[in-house]
């Protein structure tokens, strides 16, 4: 008997045999499974919990700026008008805040003994460290030296009176820091993702005797072995960035991404490879949150996800059976994913920005590629970005 | 409320299903696969009760790893491949490879005509090369019933190419060798 007639008979017998397993076996694999899964539970509770936390934590960062902020802004409304006539301009016309007011008082009360009458329209709104500088004896005018010795008091400004009168710096410096919509260029890189795949089919001979002809069949080896390569995902996009608040954002814009692999199929007598290109545009929407708003540095945190719709898949493969086609893709693509990035201002409208970021490929429908293989995958976005 | 019970009526239905991690979906692969696993994991480890772990960690990793099944060539070729490397892993673990190397001079007279394999029972037969040594069981399984090659057993079991061919050689006149004395009652 030959050898491989040999193999041939115990092979054939071999693969149609089987025996029972214990009535227990399935119980223990399904108790194994179910671990799994609570352990996946667990660990995604875990996450859900710290993300939660961050973002409390990050909002409640946020509400103690925003609070601060609201301390820094300026008794808009207030002036003082002493007795006087009412043609003698106002001496504190440039006054910052009731702190200021109040520390000309106080310089005026040194000077005099009697008590002036002050009359606040929002008594919480003010900060001492935003006073402007104090005010010397000799900042007081002689109508003011004049006057001391008479009762003063505080009144509110008329309504009416030109906002530009009051020349107020600080409101200045917060109309500047205003966060305004911009547009951004992006390109988002994938660094260290290009990832490889080596599975190997292994063929039974019955297979085979559905498509492959007696004389394939003595020269075939029962193995495929495919070894992937995937190239990291390149991606360009326009980004519109809108404020929703101080420290809030909202972005989204149009993307295009384009994913290569290569697949060396080694069967038969021959090895084939064929190429995949994948197309893809993209429809992010991500919300962002402000950290840090320094004069040249900004640090933010984001989150959100991306919807992408495959425009085609481009096969072709050399070997006996040559092809180049290009296959529509149906469905769509998921991900969600989030980021701490940065940005430097390059001057009053430009910035370079530099966001990492997680993103997670949800598995639907999509053709095979790198994003199945790894669904989780780190990437590096970047761009300019300009403010209106 | 009255859940749907899927039929999972094509092997794609049923692998998709597992892919969702559906109980009934796995259930039915198990059901579907398993005796024909657990022939193989007593094949490769020659003892019915780690044959049995075989078969646990063997399901475990197809569930998890099911994903990555590319849904080109044979689902039962690619499960195949994910129990001999269960296996052998498990075999590895037990250091029972350790000694695969070593060529086993117990061998006895080679047979020229054995008689015809198919009077023994698939049983049977499954019993002889259970109990075959340990370095011609797992060569000869992989060469002989599992396709693979040379080079590619040299490379999972840590042993040259020259070892493989010689463990094989000497694995099938074993079995012949136990063939005859069935057929031959003795």
């Amino acid at each position: 008997m030959k050898e491989s007639d040999f193999d041939k008979s115990i092979r054939d017998m071999m693969e149609s045999y089987g025996e029972s397993p214990e009535p227990t076996s399935w119980d223990s694999i399904e108790h194994s499974l179910a671990s799994g899964r609570r352990r996946i539970i667990f660990l995604r509770s875990v996450s859900a919990v710290a993300a939660v936390a961050a973002v409390v934590a990050l909002f409640l960062i946020i509400g103690k700026d925003a609070v601060k902020e609201q301390i820094k802004r300026p008794v808009d409304q207030i002036a003082v008008v002493e007795n006087r006539p009412e043609s003698t301009p106002v001496a504190i016309e440039k006054s910052q805040g009731i702190a200021d007011q109040i520390q000309k008082k106080t310089a005026i009360k040194s000077k005099t003994q009697n008590e002036p009458k002050v009359i606040l329209n929002n008594d919480e709104n003010f900060e001492e460290e935003n006073a402007p500088q104090k005010l010397k004896k000799t900042d007081l005018s002689p109508q003011e030296e004049k006057v001391d010795n008479k009762p003063k008091e505080v009144t509110r400004t008329s309504p009416a009176q030109p906002a530009e009168q009051w020349n107020f710096p600080i409101e200045e410096q917060i109309k500047s820091k205003r966060r305004k919509p911009s547009l951004a260029f992006s390109t988002l890189l994938t660094p260290g993702v290009g990832s490889n795949e080596r599975i190997l089919n292994t063929y039974m001979q019955s297979d085979f005797m559905q498509f492959t002809s007696s004389l394939d069949r003595q020269q075939s080896q029962i193995e495929t072995v495919y070894d992937t390569k995937y190239l990291p995902a390149v991606s360009v996009g326009l980004q519109l960035m809108v404020p929703l608040s101080r420290m809030l954002s909202i972005a989204t814009g149009l993307n295009y991404t384009m994913l290569y692999s290569a697949t060396e199929e080694q069967r038969f007598n021959e090895t084939v490879t064929r190429e995949q290109t994948l197309h893809y545009i993209g429809l992010p929407l991500y919300l962002y949150a402000n950290i840090f708003s320094g004069e040249k540095l900004m640090l933010y945190g984001g989150a959100g996800a991306t919807v992408e719709k495959g425009l085609a898949e481009r096969v072709e493969r050399n070997g006996v059976l040559p092809l180049d086609e290009t296959n529509p893709v149906s469905g769509l693509q998921w991900s969600a994913g989030a980021t701490v990035g940065g940005e430097y201002r390059l001057g009053k409208h430009m910035g370079l920005y530099a966001d990492p970021m997680l993103v997670y490929y949800f598995r639907g429908n999509q053709p095979k590629s790198i994003r199945s293989v790894q669904p989780l995958q780190f990437k590096l976005e970047l761009g300019l970005r300009y403010r209106f | 409320m009255a859940t749907r019970k899927r039929e999972y009526s094509t092997q794609q239905e049923l692998i998709e299903g597992c892919i969702r991690r559906e109980p009934p979906a796995q259930r039915k692969l198990y059901e579907t696969y398993a005796p024909r696993m657990l022939t193989l994991a007593t094949r490769y480890s020659g003892d019915r009760e780690r044959a049995k772990d075989i078969l646990h960690d063997g399901f475990i990793t197809l569930f998890n790893k099911i994903e990555s099944y590319s849904g080109t060539g044979s689902f039962e070729g690619w499960m195949r491949r994910i129990f001999v490397n269960t296996a052998l892993m498990s075999l590895r673990k037990a250091d029972v490879l350790r000694n695969t190397e070593e060529i086993n001079n117990a061998v006895g007279e080679i047979s020229e005509n054995p008689g015809p394999v198919e009077t023994l029972s698939s049983k049977e037969l499954m019993e002889l090369i259970a109990s075959m040594p340990d370095g011609f069981r797992f060569v000869f399984n992989m060469y002989a019933v599992e396709g693979y090659n040379h080079q590619e057993i040299a490379k999972e079991l840590n042993i040259s190419e020259g070892s493989s061919r010689s463990q094989l050689s000497r694995a099938r006149a074993w079995l012949q060798e136990r063939i005859r004395r069935q057929n031959e009652g003795e």
